[in-house]
């Protein structure tokens, strides 16, 4: 009970803490990942590699899908110009490994989402929700358009859609 | 605007509990454990409600698949305090999960008692967990969960039908229960289609509904059983 | 090098993108798709698998729902013949079953005593290794007969494959631990053949059954309860009369027109008593019974001696108020219910668990199925058929070698006894009886094949001691049961949803059916499917190649289904049209999706999952008896020529008179426990979400075990509150329930449905291991049984029990 009445140790205590909080605001990641592979969006897009080579299902699946390292191999095969990069993936694929690729873009399990119903028939550009992902030098540690539910209601509200943009159950399952 | 209801038979019903399996799994329903069950915390959004009647050996055994009646006024959403249920356009009273707070006051105004609380945290086997509907996202702890009338079906096949650019058909939609119905005796499709094979069956002398004088205007009809034939 | 790969890529990848936007993806490019796509995305992609449902003997088609190739939703298949595309509570569990975290993930050794549960993982082929050498050496030792094959009533491609090895390796013994035809017993008397009976209940207009719990487990439950659906909708010419004999209001009881219970075991008596007055008032079927049945009036043998017939049987012995005392169904309803019987035609009588399971039952039997020969139902529309088993599925003969030969003179054991009339082909009793003597010969090695006898059948203890006394004991089994416990060697099979297998012979339907069984899903764990164990052990055992010579397993089934093909009988059903419309249209001439060659109709077999053939009309088949009388047999010769085979047989030869032993008659049942002291009647039943114990470790299926009283997770003995009120006991409250032999605690429910004097009691819960879901839940009833086995089917009279009932 003394120590409590202390108040030079109330202080130290409550420094501490502050000090704590900062230095855990400075390592933890906030909100982003780091993805094991230093992809390159833009240079395979200049190298007119378009996306659905990759994100093989967008038009026809819910979901796009990240590339498994079956994919990266086709092309990065060689070892005449051996990157640390390239190296990498072939190192994935010697080992009959998978990339541990970090999903960025997700939703939460309790929101219902289609790829293919948002660009066959809502005739969207990826960038609409993806931001320019396709001009990024550095590989996606975060959403460039945080993806919240404001975001989704907010384009909901302006196009035309089937029916009530306030209609919880059309995506909430 | 279609308003989705279901008529189940008795006098087909076997009670053969089918769509309890049924709905258990297709909406990953959690499981209880015995002693949780023992307190009647087990969660089941069908149920077969027994009504045994008489002494042997004239006795009259029941059993009302009870699920939730999807209430055109339904005592639920009243009570909200936060909108987490609300009667959807299309007459589905839905429960959103993210926004429900546990307060527990629509379990309490259902005169039906077909909404249940996730009082634990559910507990999955990891191997079990690989055969989870994705299609239906897991409740945490601390929500208040209920039939949905297998919702996220119709979400599937409307975005199917528009996926594909064609007129999104009553017959696409149907519950898990009434698909397993191995007696046929659950019906299910549009109130307000004349035509549609619930709406002949709710409008027959045999449709009767549970506490109407409520006036919670349900829409799961019951078709009672018929006369005995000896 | 690479950068030519990339230009090339650039090239195709641009073509893929154009072959998504339109629709014209041309053949190569999707082959090179295939190739630089493989591996898994996962895209939410569903695609669905038809294959058939092998928890319960119904055989049901079921449609497997795969979001990126993993098994997430069980389906029943619209287009199959038998559910319609519905399922039972049992069926959806499969999945549980398949990602259950208590599997047998790969070959067991046992190392420690039997029994310890402690294990060693071995390799396949160090496994096969170990079961081939201790195969040869018995059989180079000229023993190869003692070799045993235990299962569960198999079928199919499976069975027909284990016949034929065993066969070919020398051994006779391919036993059934389940009673695989309940029903055989009158067809082996009357009709003179071993057979199943199917029963048209759609054309039918008058039910009786007797104990036959029709929507429960017995019937394939989802082809029952399409079926009874059927009959209660409004839009039919003629109403189906249910009326239900037994002492337990089941479902089947709740659902049909009339419950009457009867006290256990005198359901055969009710039968006769409705005979008296079909006779007395003259309503049976004259044509029928004249032309086509021997023994109703008194008859003479060819030695000249009289014999009395059952007509002077009946009209004797069991007239309507000796018959009203006995089953406790009062006069008049006895008197109605014949007059129904006769007056709604066609008209069948069945029978079920509250027949089988009394030391009376075969007589009881034989009196239910006369009243179909009264009732002139026999092999005709809406009436009782013979169930067809005439598949054009044909294996080879097997290869046998003078070791083989050897081996199959010997009887199997269990063969009925020398000393006992025995009818049946498998009499269970005597196999145990057999294997605790050791007589005629030793049990050396047995296999194990999805079947739980330590568990299943009742004297759990003896059958525990001589399962443990077995020298090598195999298993099969996914699980770890309490007989698997026991084993020396465990080899985990594929669970139905990962393997290839053709099934067929369904019980009681009146078709032909084979359902396809293709794997959903890669095998989740290192486990084999034992028809591969079977043809490579074949491959190892040096004479059996040429008997077993297929490859692999697949192979097998592929020659069965080209055994169908060519056939040219049948058709694969594309779409249901439900069980009326096939038969109409056949009946018409109507031509069904006909293959052009095997390979197109192998692939419609595999993406339809069944075929189908609907036999010709059975009216002209109404004398086919193969009696010595050629004609439906009241009073059995069969049965005389069995009873003078052992005429100086003191055993056998009891005081009865000699004739009333070949007529349908009703005996008292032999109880077990005296009355004073135990004056209640135990009644075991099955449930259909655990059959007789399988369903047991998977959670869906615990959940709602007990749903009609709202009881999950555990067991409940059912009893009327007027016999709980005499022992003072209370709703939900433990008791003991004390027979002879053991107690178990159980705790009581109310239930107005249970005749007063008799407690009920659900099988399948109450296992010792099986998982962690299974273990310490419930009680198990075949602890306690104490009656004893009965002498003309060999099986246990389960029903025969008295308890006492103790409070806690």
């Amino acid at each position: 009970m003394n120590l409590l009445k202390n108040q030079w140790f109330l202080i130290g205590a409550g420094l501490c803490g502050i000090l704590i909080l900062v230095v855990l605001f400075l390592v933890l990641p906030n909100g982003e990942v780091t993805q094991p592979i230093a992809f390159n969006h833009k240079k395979h897009r200049d190298n007119n590699v378009p996306c659905i080579v990759c994100h093989r299902f967008y038009k026809e699946e819910k979901r796009a899908g990240i590339p498994p390292v079956n994919v990266c191999i086709t092309c990065h095969e060689d070892v005449i110009y051996p990157t640390p990069e390239k190296i990498k993936i072939q190192n994935y694929f010697s080992q009959h490994k998978a990339i541990p690729w970090q999903q960025v873009y997700k939703v939460p399990g309790h929101v219902f989402f289609s790829h293919r119903l948002h660009v066959n028939r809502g005739n969207l550009a990826c960038k609409s929700c993806h931001g320019e992902v396709g001009q990024l030098e550095q590989p996606v540690t975060k959403q460039l358009i945080p993806l919240k539910m404001k975001y989704c209601i907010d384009c909901h509200k302006t196009v035309e859609t089937i029916d009530n943009p306030y209609e919880c159950i059309r995506c909430h399952r | 605007m279609p308003r989705w209801g279901m008529v189940i038979d008795l006098n087909t019903c076997t009670g053969c509990g089918a769509c309890i399996a049924a709905c258990k799994n297709e909406n990953n329903v959690a499981y209880s454990s015995p002693e949780e069950a023992e307190n009647g915390r087990a969660l089941s959004w069908i149920n077969l409600l027994p009504r045994y009647e008489g002494e042997f050996p004239n006795i009259h055994i029941q059993y009302y698949p009870m699920l939730c009646m999807q209430c055109d006024n339904p005592p639920c959403i009243k009570v909200c305090p936060v909108r987490a249920t609300y009667k959807a356009d299309n007459g589905i009273v839905a429960q959103i999960y993210p926004r429900c707070i546990g307060c527990r006051y629509c379990m309490a105004a259902c005169p039906y008692t077909v909404k249940y609380f996730n009082w634990y945290e559910p507990k999955w086997e990891p191997e079990m967990i690989k055969s989870f509907n994705p299609d239906v996202s897991l409740r945490p702890k601390g929500v208040v969960e209920k039939c949905t009338f297998c919702h996220h079906r119709l979400i599937e096949a409307r975005e199917e039908a528009m996926v594909e650019g064609i007129e999104f058909q009553e017959e696409q939609f149907v519950p898990a229960c009434v698909e397993t119905c191995p007696a046929r005796a659950m019906h299910f499709g549009d109130l307000d289609d004349p035509n549609s094979m619930v709406s002949k069956l709710a409008n027959s002398s045999r449709a009767v509904r549970f506490l109407e004088d409520l006036g919670t205007e349900p829409k799961v009809y019951y078709l009672s059983a018929s006369e005995k034939l000896i | 090098m690479g950068i030519k790969r990339r230009d090339f890529f650039k090239q195709s990848a641009l073509l893929v993108s154009a072959a998504h936007s339109g629709r014209w993806a041309s053949r190569a490019v999707a082959a090179q798709e295939k190739d630089i796509f493989q591996g898994s995305q996962k895209a939410g992609k569903e695609t669905w698998k038809n294959t058939v449902c092998r928890l319960c003997p119904g055989g049901c088609g079921i449609r497997v729902r795969l979001i990126d190739e993993q098994p997430v939703t069980i389906a029943g298949n619209p287009i199959s013949p038998i559910n319609h595309g519905g399922l039972c509570p049992t069926g959806h569990s499969g999945l549980q079953q398949l990602f259950h975290p208590d599997r047998i993930s790969a070959p067991l050794k046992r190392v420690g005593e039997k029994g310890s549960g402690k294990w060693e993982t071995i390799s396949w082929p160090e496994a096969l290794q170990m079961v081939a050498q201790k195969l040869l050496a018995l059989r180079n030792q000229g023993n190869p007969h003692h070799v045993v094959f235990l299962h569960a009533g198999f079928r199919g491609s499976t069975a027909r494959l284990v016949q034929q090895f065993m066969s070919a390796y020398g051994s006779p013994n391919v036993i059934s631990t389940r009673e695989e035809n309940p029903y055989a017993l009158p067809f082996l008397t009357m009709h003179g053949r071993n057979a199943r009976p199917a029963y048209d209940f759609l054309n039918s207009r008058f039910i009786l059954s007797f104990g036959k719990d029709f929507l429960g487990t017995e019937g394939p439950p989802a082809w029952m309860a399409n079926i009874f659906s059927e009959t209660r909708q409004p839009h039919r010419e003629f109403q189906t009369h249910f009326v239900q004999i037994s002492s337990r209001c089941s479902m089947s009881s709740a659902k049909s027109d009339l419950w009457l219970p009867v006290y256990p075991g005198t359901a055969g008596a009710l039968a006769l008593g409705i005979a008296y007055i079909l006779i007395l008032e003259d309503l049976y079927d004259h044509q029928f019974v004249e032309n086509f049945t021997f023994g109703f009036a008194d008859w003479i043998d060819n030695k000249g001696k009289p014999h009395s017939g059952f007509k002077n049987l009946v009209l004797k012995e069991y007239y309507p108020e000796k018959v009203a005392k006995i089953t406790g169904a009062p006069v008049d309803v006895i008197i109605q219910l014949a007059r129904r019987f006769a007056g709604n035609k066609p008209s069948i009588a069945i029978y079920g668990e509250e027949v089988t399971n009394y030391t009376n039952r075969f007589y009881s039997q034989m009196a239910i199925h006369s009243l179909n020969a009264l009732s002139g139902s026999i092999n005709m529309k809406g009436g009782i058929v013979i169930q067809p088993d005439k598949y054009p599925i044909s294996v080879p003969k097997s290869f046998l070698d003078s070791i083989a030969r050897r081996g199959l003179k010997h009887d199997p054991l269990d063969k009925g006894s020398n000393d006992q009339v025995s009818l049946v082909q498998s009499d269970l009793a005597k196999f145990l009886r057999n294997i605790e003597e050791q007589k005629p010969y030793p049990l050396e090695l047995a296999f194990l094949f999805h079947t739980n006898p330590v568990f299943e059948l009742p004297e759990t203890t003896r059958v525990k001691r001589l399962f443990a006394h077995i020298p090598y004991l195999i298993s099969f089994s996914s699980f770890m049961d309490e007989t698997t416990e026991l084993a020396d060697l465990i080899l985990p099979d594929h669970t139905y949803l990962e393997k290839w297998d053709l099934d067929f012979g369904v019980p009681n339907i009146p078709f032909l059916h084979v359902g396809l069984s293709q794997p959903v899903v890669e095998p989740v764990l290192d486990t084999r499917h034992t028809g591969e164990i079977i043809i490579q052990l074949a491959k190892m055992i040096d004479p059996l190649t040429r008997t077993v010579s297929s490859q692999n397993y697949l192979q097998t089934i592929r020659s069965q289904a080209k055994m169908l093909y060519d056939s040219g009988s049948g058709f694969i059903p594309t779409s249901d049209f439900g069980q009326f419309m096939y038969t109409y249209m056949l009946d018409r001439g109507f031509k069904y999706y006909k293959a052009e060659d095997f390979e197109q109709f192998w692939k419609g077999f595999v993406t339809h999952g069944s075929w189908l053939e609907m036999p010709a009309g059975t009216e002209n088949t109404r004398s086919a008896f193969q009696t010595p009388s050629k004609k439906f047999e009241f009073a059995s010769q069969i049965l005389q020529e069995q009873f003078s085979k052992y005429k100086n047989n003191s055993s056998v030869q009891e005081s009865r008179d000699p004739d009333l032993k070949l007529l349908p008659h009703y005996e008292p049942c032999e109880f077990s426990g005296a009355e004073d002291k135990y004056p209640l009647h135990l009644i075991p039943y099955h449930l259909v979400t655990l059959f007789e114990g399988e369903g047991a470790n998977r959670p869906l299926l615990l959940e709602m075990v007990g749903y009609p009283h709202l009881i999950r997770w555990n067991s409940w003995a059912e009893i009327n509150p007027e016999t709980a009120h005499k022992w003072k006991i209370h709703d939900s409250d433990w008791v003991w329930l004390e027979s002879e032999k053991e107690r178990i605690k159980i705790r009581v429910k109310y239930f107005q449905g249970a005749m007063p004097g008799i407690v009920y009691l659900p099988i399948g819960l109450g296992h010792t291991t099986y998982g962690c879901h299974a273990k310490d839940r419930g009680v198990n009833p075949n602890q306690i049984l104490a009656s004893g086995w009965e002498r003309f089917s060999g099986q246990f009279a389960r029903q025969a029990t008295r308890v006492r009932i103790l409070k806690i």
